[in-house]
């Protein structure tokens, strides 16, 4: 007589429930959240504000804007920061800043080592600032081959100096022809 | 010792499948891990990346952090060494040759700057003023020259911008770093 198979030997036949591998999604996690973070705390985006109003689109052409405070300051000198990048034939620019004050005579800025030299013009920013405590405007004039990288850094030593109202200007080129008798 | 000899000699008759599920359960921990990821990705959204910055671009640095007026009555102009996006949804308005050579060009962004400064002076308040002023945030990577920056701050006064922005990275020690390499 044949016995019938015994209950304890069929459970043998089904395995456990498995539980899914959760392991390596916890390692995709575990890389992707650590990048996450590191990207929102090192991407700090700050801003440089320029102000303008409507219909300044002279500006370029040397006007300032129409909500500046020189109306009010017309005894007070015009500081205006002319960034150069390269040197000319005529010997007129030079790769450095020139800063030019009105009464009085302009100052050259040269590179130290191929760099701006940046102390040396903020030196300067707070001799002016010493000298007009209650100066408020200041103008940069970047020429065209002049990097992005000069412009700003040049507009974040005067924003550090207490020059809230910086104005933007292309610096005119001018050609005089002489008259020949 | 009575009992750890006991619990030794019984661990015999507990089933192996009993043991393991006493092993350390990650169901609960991939839930919160999964809920911080949706939290750190929402705020990496399309809204937030308009404000950061771009892939393939370096910013230039600055000392201070400030932040925008409002956000609102932005438009992004964006100036890769090799292209122009302009624009939330980043049109492609060609490279920088084509702008600077191209007058055709310059009129079309010209007018879409304008177009898009209309729509943001016509969202206006009870008393009739324009909600948020317009802003134009150029977002220049740090080797573009000049140039190019002071004709899209033209463009950008022509187009009734009132503000004009430049999207920098914050860097409080550039001037040390930028002291050190001219004293070398």
């Amino acid at each position: 007589m044949a016995h019938p198979p015994s209950a304890r030997r069929d459970q043998h036949r089904f395995s456990p429930p498995k539980v899914p591998d959760l392991v390596p999604l916890m390692n995709l996690f575990l890389t992707i959240i650590p990048f996450l973070l590191l990207m929102m705390i090192v991407t700090q985006i700050a801003m440089i504000a320029l102000n303008f109003t409507q219909g300044t689109s002279t500006e370029k052409q040397g006007e300032g804007p129409l909500n500046s405070t020189q109306g009010t300051q017309k005894n007070i000198s015009e500081i205006t920061i002319i960034i150069m990048a390269s040197q000319d034939s005529l010997g007129t620019t030079f790769p450095g800043f020139e800063i030019r004050e009105s009464g009085n005579p302009k100052e050259s800025i040269g590179l130290v080592n191929g760099y701006y030299d940046f102390v040396k013009l903020d030196a300067k920013l707070k001799a002016i600032r010493q000298q007009y405590p209650d100066l408020q405007d200041i103008s940069i004039a970047p020429y065209d081959d002049v990097l992005y990288d000069t412009l700003i850094k040049t507009i974040d030593l005067c924003r550090e100096n207490n020059f809230p109202h910086i104005h933007y200007k292309a610096p005119q080129v001018r050609y005089f022809a002489q008259e020949v008798k | 010792m009575n009992q750890s000899k006991y619990a030794r000699g019984l661990k015999h008759l507990v089933p192996k499948r009993h043991q393991d599920e006493w092993s350390l359960s990650i169901i609960s921990l991939v839930d919160i891990l999964t809920i911080l990821l949706v939290f750190l990705l929402a705020n990496v959204s399309v809204e937030g990346q308009k404000f950061t910055q771009p892939n393939r671009m370096a910013f230039p640095v600055s000392m201070k952090k400030r932040d925008l007026l409002e956000k609102k009555g932005t438009t992004v102009v964006q100036i890769y060494p090799d292209r122009i996006l302009i624009g939330d949804r980043g049109i492609y308005f060609g490279t920088l040759n084509e702008f600077a050579n191209d007058p055709v060009k310059r009129i079309e962004i010209l007018k879409y700057l304008q177009t898009t400064a209309l729509q943001i002076l016509e969202d206006k308040d009870e008393f009739g003023n324009p909600r948020t002023p317009p802003t134009l945030l150029i977002q220049a990577d740090r080797s573009i020259p000049c140039w190019y920056i002071t004709e899209f701050v033209s463009l950008g006064t022509s187009a009734y911008y009132e503000y004009i922005y430049f999207a920098t990275l914050l860097d409080t020690n550039w001037l040390q770093h930028s002291a050190l390499s001219t004293r070398r």
